[in-house]
């Protein structure tokens, strides 16, 4: 009887804990100075916590509207739902503590963006679309 | 006022069909502009709260703008809002927030102008409804009787974000002024407060006075006869501002990333004039005068003045996938002097024994939100809130002649919210509630039951 509620405990956690498989690269702007980023470094980004690169340039971060991916890439790295996420970011605009975070509407534009902005940070899936003139970093 | 909400829901409906983006719309790559736009309904099966709920109530609405302007490490913003609550706010524009905000670091940020008060986890977004699952935040934290103290402060402070061994923190000092006004629910919560002073206030020297300008027998003094509106003018009272410290510290453990714990206090010290008008009669035994009363009149004011008052909140709370738990816990203690002037031919050098009070208030609540899917959450807390914790049961109140179930008010509130798109949504919400601690007499007139229910929907639309 133990076994059986262990094993659904167990089953319940795994349940909710899976997150579907992620495919994305984490790109930056060529004036970024690193080459792999912390998960949690990562995820203070993208919460506005972290807004400055080690050489002092501003961070600027942008999101892409496309939903399959974004929402992979919240519960991956920032590990809040889309929903979660969302709010946070009202909370921070409404309540005076953050301009809105930069939003694109497919993988191109991202990209595109990054080129072109120095100090971006953004996420692309790892298929669909030629990466050039931007630098991928790993996440550890 | 119907027809406004009325205009409110249409458009609501319209941009139902418009594909806004979620986070403001961004004019140019440093320039945002978001905005919301809320309307409720309220219905009590009895007693009213914020105004004439037990009838059903339209005013209940939010409105708001900002923008955001920045440059490297610069950001300049502003919110104009506009709300009705009841009998409160009466939709006139004010400036939410205006600030400048310079970052040196990720640790060392400075910001000033006029600034939310990062109390408790919700304090800054109180009026933006998109913001939660709830519609009416928990009371027994985010009372409405002090927002009009702890919702913005004009002054200056510093915040930022330290990671070390221990977690992650983040922290906000501030100091400034809070603009209180008058008009708002703390001044009528004042005035409510007071109402049972100024009984006690009359009766101590309705008795000496007159027993002894009468030539009367101790204790021939029975009781008083007076309108309570009739004391108090409330176009002629006047609030001051206040002076207010505080400090918020976040904390994100190292061994959970899920986790967040907070601590958070105010200091704000309040001052209130308040002019009062006795009109009435004092109710004699039987046979010692004719017609068994002597009416009496005299004018004086009384000044509520409050001893800096700290208010700490404890808020912690969990994310665990969809789920979200939140709890929060609230105490501070009034302590304030009653100075009275005027009210010929009063000695008022006897009334010393009952113009101080020290009362201590304690609220908490926990809650639990899961996001069933995109478009469906639901939510449900439970809540108490006791205004003087050494008389959580009100044997206190009921020895002054007051119910006893203005001692404390619990409360169990299921939420449901529908988020149609990314813009707009709709929640439904009931609130089941045992006590009254924090109703008004005021709008109370024919009495206050102890068990009543609260039914709240509101609709709003956000870009």
């Amino acid at each position: 009887m133990v076994k059986k509620i262990v094993f659904i405990i167990l089953f319940i956690i795994m349940f909710f804990s899976i997150c579907p498989a992620s495919e994305f690269k984490v790109i930056v702007n060529r004036s970024v100075a690193i080459d792999s980023i912390k998960r949690s470094d990562l995820k203070k980004i993208f919460l506005g916590k972290k807004t400055l690169w080690e050489n002092d340039d501003s961070i600027v971060p942008v999101i892409i509207g496309e939903k399959d991916i974004h929402n992979v890439f919240v519960r991956k790295i920032v590990k809040k739902t889309p929903s979660q996420f969302a709010t946070y970011w009202k909370r921070m605009v409404f309540t005076g503590r953050a301009k809105s975070l930069k939003t694109l509407k497919d993988e191109q534009a991202v990209l595109n963006y990054v080129i072109v902005t120095k100090g971006a940070v953004g996420y692309i899936s790892k298929k669909n679309i030629h990466i050039q003139n931007v630098k991928i970093i790993s996440v550890r | 006022m119907v027809k406004k909400s009325k205009i409110t829901i249409i458009f609501c409906l319209y941009f139902c069909f418009i594909c806004i983006p979620c986070y403001g719309i961004q004019l140019m790559d440093n320039f945002t502009v978001s905005g919301f736009l809320s309307q409720g309904y309220m219905k009590t099966d009895k007693n009213n709260w914020f105004g004439n709920e037990e009838k059903g109530s339209f005013n209940f609405d939010e409105y708001g703008i900002n923008f955001n302007f920045s440059v490297d490490k610069l950001r300049l913003g502003a919110q104009v809002a506009a709300r009705d609550m009841g009998e409160f706010g009466d939709n006139e524009l004010f400036l939410d927030w205006v600030h400048g905000d310079y970052k040196f670091k990720d640790y060392l940020g400075i910001r000033v102008g006029k600034c939310k008060v990062p109390l408790g986890f919700y304090n800054g977004g109180r009026d933006v409804d998109m913001l939660r699952v709830p519609v009416l935040l928990p009371s027994c934290v985010y009372d409405e009787s002090r927002r009009d103290i702890s919702n913005s402060y004009r002054g200056g402070g510093i915040y930022g974000n330290i990671t070390s061994f221990l977690g992650e923190f983040e922290y906000e000092l501030w100091y400034g002024i809070s603009e209180i006004g008058s008009a708002g629910m703390y001044e009528k919560g004042v005035i409510d407060a007071m109402s049972f002073n100024i009984n006690s206030f009359m009766a101590v020297f309705a008795s000496a006075f007159i027993e002894n300008a009468y030539d009367l027998p101790q204790g021939s003094v029975t009781g008083m006869n007076y309108n309570r509106n009739s004391i108090v003018n409330p176009e002629d009272i006047e609030v001051a501002n206040a002076a207010t410290p505080g400090i918020s510290v976040l904390w994100m453990p190292f061994f959970c990333e899920d986790l967040k714990l907070g601590v958070s206090t105010q200091s704000v010290d309040p001052d209130v004039v308040i002019p009062v008008e006795f009109d009435g009669d004092v109710l004699i035994a039987s046979g010692l005068v004719p017609g068994d009363q002597i009416p009496f009149n005299t004018t004086g004011s009384i000044l509520f003045n409050a001893k800096p008052e700290y208010a700490f909140v404890f808020s912690g709370e969990y994310f665990f996938n969809e789920w979200v738990f939140t709890s929060e816990y609230i105490m501070y203690k009034l302590d304030y002097n009653l100075i009275y002037e005027g009210f010929s031919p009063f000695d008022l050098s006897e009334i010393e024994a009952i113009s101080k009070f020290k009362i201590s208030v304690r609220g908490w609540y926990v809650q639990a939100v899961y996001e069933i899917s995109d478009m469906f959450s639901a939510g449900i807390y439970y809540s108490e809130f006791y205004p003087d914790r050494t008389d959580k049961k009100g044997d206190k109140l009921k020895q002054r002649g007051i119910e006893a179930h203005r001692a404390w008010q619990k409360e169990i509130v299921p939420t449901l919210r529908i988020d149609f798109n990314k813009n707009l949504l709709l929640k439904l919400e009931t609130h089941f509630i045992n006590g009254t601690a924090q109703l008004l007499t005021d709008f109370n007139p024919d009495g206050i039951s102890k068990n009543w229910i609260l039914y709240t929907a509101k609709m709003t639309f956000n870009f």
